[in-house]
This record gives C-alpha cells, structure tokens and sequence, in this order.
C-alpha cells in the first residue's frame, strides 16, 4: 500500500508541475459548461420537460456529464502510448512493479487530482451561478458517489487497451482522440442517452460507456428506481471484471511483441 | 549455476519494408511486407559474481538488444536467460529487484518531480530499509557529488547530472548485479571521470557484478576485466583484457631519433621478423613482432651504425585490436 500511496503522490506532484496547462483546461470545461447550458435552456424556453427531465434537471446533467466527460480527454492512454512510442516503455518495465499497478496508481492520482482541483470547484461554481437541481436525495448522492468511483475502474482498463494499441501502431495521437470523441458520445457526455433512437439508446445504456456518465448523473437525479440504480451499478462491476480480463489478455499478448524504440 | 548464464540467445525484430515507389506504398498500407532482422544470433556467455565485462561491438551490433533481453524488456525469440537463476522476461518483476540498469540515452527517473523524490519512490518500490538507504545514498552523493543536484526536477539538470543521478539511482537498492548501456555517452571528462570511479568502487567494494557497453574504450579499459566482442549478432571473441591484450599486441612499434639516420641514403635496415614502417632522415621507425624478435637487438643493430638520441616503444591500445579483430573478421 505504501508503494501505491507513493506512486499517487508522485502523479500529484507532476501534475503540479503544469499549473499553466491545467488552468486552460478548467476554463475550456466551464466553456463548453456555459455553451451547453444555453444551448438547452434555449431548447427548455418551448416546453417545461423534455423525456421527464426539467429545465434545472438538465443544467444538473450538463454540469455533472461535461464535468465528468472531461475526463476522456487525459487518463492514461495517451501516456501509455507515449511510452512505447518512444521506447520508455522498457525503463517502465524495468520497476520492480506490473505496468497495470503503476499505471492505476497513475490513473488513481489523476482522478484525485480532477476531484480536487477541478470537480468539486467547477461544481460549485457552475451550481451556484447556474442554478441546477440537488440531488434527489441523500442515498442517491451516496450511490452518485459509488458509480464515480467505479467508473474510474472501467475508464482505467478502457484507457489501458486503447493506450496498448500503440504497440501496433506505434502511434499516440489519432488513438487518444478517436478515444476522447467516442467516449464522449457513447457515454452520454455530449447529449444524453434518451435523445438516442429507442433501441440504440437501450443498447448504449448497457454498454460500459454509460458508466462513465450516464449512469452515475441519473442517479443523481433520481432517474432510476432504487433496484434499477442497484442493477446499474452491478453491471459496472461486472463491466470491470470483463474490461479487466480482456485488458489482461491483450497486455500479454502486446508484451510478447514489444520492440522498445529508439537504441 | 553462474550468476548470468545466456544460452543460444536469437533475438529477430520485424521490421516493415518501406518502398520508394508511390504504387508499392500504397499496397504496404494494407498489407505491409515484412523482412526479418536478426538483431542476436545465437549468443552464449556466462558470468561470475564479481566480474566486470565490457560487452563492445560496433553500432548496431546487437549489443543493447542482448542488455534489454537480459532486463527482461524483450521477449527472446529463442535461448534462454537466467539472471540470479531467473528468467528475467517470466519473472520480470522478482528479477528487476535483484538488477540495477543505466541506459545512456533514457532515464528511469522522474521528469518532473525533485531527484531526492524519485529516489523516496525507488527505496517504497524496491522495499529498501531506511537505514541502507541513507547509507547509500549518503556514499553515493559523496562519490558523485550528488548534494546541490538532489532538489533539482530532473528536467532541470544537465546531461551529465542527470546521468550521474540515474546511475546513482540504478544502486539504491544493493543490485547483485547492474547493466550499463553506454553510461558515459555525451559526457564531459570530468562527469565519465566521476562514473568511472563510481562503477569501480561499486565493483570492488561491494562485489557488484556489471556489464557495460560503451563506445568509449578507457571507460571499458578502465572498469572491465573481461571483454567480450559481438558483432553482427554473434560473439566473436570472450577473453579476459589483459589475455586479449597479450594475445593481439605481439605487434609492437619502436621509434629511434638518431642523429644520422645511414639507412636513409644507403641500403636498408633488415633483421628476422622486423619491418622498417617509416623513416626520416634523423628517425626510424620499425614495427616488429615481439615473438620472434626483441627490441634490444634491434637497438643494438642500430646504436652500432648510428648515436640514438630517444627511443619509443609503443603497443595497442584495446581500441585498435578491437578494429583490427573486426577488420579480420
């Protein structure tokens, strides 16, 4: 445990060390914060609900999925790639640790990092300013809470294939951002899920991707009924262990092929 | 059971053909053709605890490939390596404990982050007891003249600092044995001077086993009593230095200034096995083999026809015997 609270330090400290970078990034997500609430309150001046969602029900869900999309466009993917782009992929598996603990502990210190310094501020800020509803009650908050956290597992394994993929094509770039706009969408970080065709939205919210937003903001919201919140968060679970699996697999094969660039 | 042993070691890379040609491009993006590289070819070794083996060759010659399968980075294509009785690519992790690694170009340090901190890291990784840690770091920082560099990010330090920093680094944690790959590339004298010494104490006082690769033979001269040469894949030669240097240095130079040199205006200076390599008319230079002929002779021969003023015998250095073994080859 002390190797991994190190390793999350470590991530911190980094990540301090790009203050500049990190302030642009805070004003693009309140950016595309305000964008979006516009955008629908524009929609909300013709009628009262939109598939049961109210005005202040909606700025919620756009505070809480851009918040939470942002996310797509870091996490460890693209450092991965990096890594076996540029051949540092070897001084990394020279630690006397798997790739998979440093690189969570990685994602980990990321995600603390986004609570802290981002998610909570921009919350406040946006809640306040905008308006948007509280959370339907104290035991949906909690569980808003819980799908967070797991979703973290499913971005990680996730992030770790796509970032694995470079082993392939020796190439970082297109794969982080092919990553970022498919996440965004598929998760419901751009529009939600609803606004999807019946059966595809239906499909979508079975898919690993709602788990990143979809499901943890309806929570929020009191979207589901509290065995339906218990199946969505189970199927998050059960989306982490197959993520994991598939991500185990893929590692040993990629690993068999590694060719560490570069002298 | 040596402390390394490699056996039949063959490493092959892919490596994509690339065409000129605009048509045969286009077909490489869908279905790209391949050639194999044989980057190993069938590498046999063993090493002691203890050793110091300089392991050189030309550039390209398989050298870091064999250090990076030995890490247990690369997956051998066929033979086997053990390290400490290990297979360092299965048990990747249990033998990068008992390993230390420098690789010249790359760092295993953290680039954004205090050195002191990633060294904080390295004794939680490697499990390292606080009291050995400040034993270490404390011995190495006084060799290397670590102290003003430690509170530094090492994006911040010089090329020279920062090797210094990772060499220290690769230590920490009392490695029985430690892969140096060209430590001493693009460094000042005074920075290789301060890694020698470093390499050195290491290897003496604490027994640490090494193997360096570099292009700069006083740093192999200097730390390695063993040399072992590949090129091409394959080793070519695996001896001892000071046996390497007896057996190709047979050929020696001897240089007399002379007053007068007489061989220049009349006949010429002949003697079994001794071959005249250049001369002036105040010089004469001879090149001869040091088993069939002996310098005192030929400076007896000499100081009979002429006043010598200054004599200079000179041998090889590993640096030209290693040419010369790769020229024959």
């Amino acid at each position: 445990m002390g190797k991994f609270y190190c390793l999350v330090k470590m991530t911190f400290l980094t990540k301090f060390a790009y203050v500049k970078a990190f302030w642009i990034n805070i004003a693009g997500t309140f950016a595309s914060i305000v964008i979006y609430y516009f955008l629908w309150q524009f929609v909300f001046r013709r009628q009262d609900s939109l598939a049961g969602y109210t005005a202040v029900q909606m700025t919620a869900y756009v505070i809480l999925s851009r918040m939470l999309s942002s996310q797509f466009s870091g996490g460890i993917n693209s450092e991965l790639s990096g890594w076996i782009r540029t051949g540092k992929i070897g001084m990394e598996l020279l630690r006397p640790v798997s790739l998979f603990f440093t690189l969570f502990a990685r994602r980990v210190g990321e995600f603390v990092f986004f609570v802290i310094f981002k998610g909570l501020p921009i919350a406040a800020v946006c809640f306040l300013a905008l308006g948007g509803a509280a959370p339907a009650g104290v035991w949906n908050f909690a569980m808003f809470l819980v799908s967070i956290c797991l979703s973290i597992g499913i971005m990680f394994f996730f992030e770790f294939m796509v970032g694995l993929c470079a082993f392939y094509t020796n190439h970082s770039y297109s794969l982080a951002y092919a990553k970022s706009s498919l996440l965004s969408i598929l998760s419901g970080g751009v529009v939600p899920l609803f606004l999807f065709p019946e059966g595809l939205s239906r499909v979508l919210d079975y898919l690993p991707f709602a788990g990143m937003v979809s499901v943890p903001v309806n929570i929020y919201l009191g979207k589901y009924l509290p065995n339906e919140t218990w199946q969505f968060v189970g199927l998050q679970v059960m989306w982490i262990l197959i993520l994991w699996m598939a991500a185990q697999m893929f590692y040993r094969c990629a690993i068999r092929r590694i060719v560490v660039q570069g002298g | 059971m040596s402390q390394v042993e490699v056996r039949q070691l063959v490493k092959e890379y892919k490596r994509r053909k690339n065409s000129q040609k605009l048509g045969q491009a286009l077909r490489s993006m869908f279905a790209p053709e391949y050639e194999a590289l044989r980057a190993v070819d069938s590498v046999d070794f063993s090493i002691e605890t203890g050793e110091s083996v300089g392991y050189v060759g030309p550039n390209g010659s398989g050298k870091s490939t064999t250090i990076k399968m030995l890490c247990g980075i690369l997956k051998p294509t066929e033979g086997s390596v053990r390290i400490n009785g290990l297979d360092p690519f299965k048990d990747r992790v249990r033998n990068s404990k008992g390993i230390g690694a420098v690789f010249g170009n790359r760092s295993i340090l953290w680039w954004d982050v205090p050195v002191i901190e990633s060294y904080r890291l390295f004794q939680k990784l490697y499990e390292i007891p606080e009291q050995r840690f400040q034993e270490n770091l404390e011995k190495f920082t006084e060799i290397m003249g670590l102290a003003p560099l430690l509170s530094i990010p090492e994006r911040q330090l010089s090329l020279g600092q920062k090797m210094r920093c990772n060499i220290a680094a690769a230590f920490l944690h009392d490695p029985k044995i430690v892969f140096l790959d060209e430590p001493t590339i693009g460094l000042d004298a005074e920075s290789k001077a301060k890694i020698r010494e470093f390499i050195r104490h290491m290897n003496v006082e604490e027994k640490t086993t090494f193997i360096v690769t570099s292009h700069d033979f006083q740093d192999i001269e200097s730390l390695c009593q063993r040399i072992v040469l590949i090129n091409h894949g394959k080793v070519i030669l695996d001896d001892q230095m000071q046996k390497v240097k007896l057996d190709f240095n047979r050929k020696k130079q001897i240089l007399f200034e002379v007053d007068v040199n007489p061989w220049c205006t009349a006949g010429t200076f002949t003697m079994e096995g001794v071959q005249v390599s250049a001369m002036t008319p105040h010089s004469l230079c001879l090149e001869y083999d040091a088993d069939t002929a002996d310098s005192m002779g030929m400076i007896e021969a000499v100081s009979k026809r002429c006043e010598i003023q200054d004599i200079t015998i000179t041998g090889r250095d590993i640096e030209s015997i290693i040419r010369e073994i790769l020229k024959e080859v």
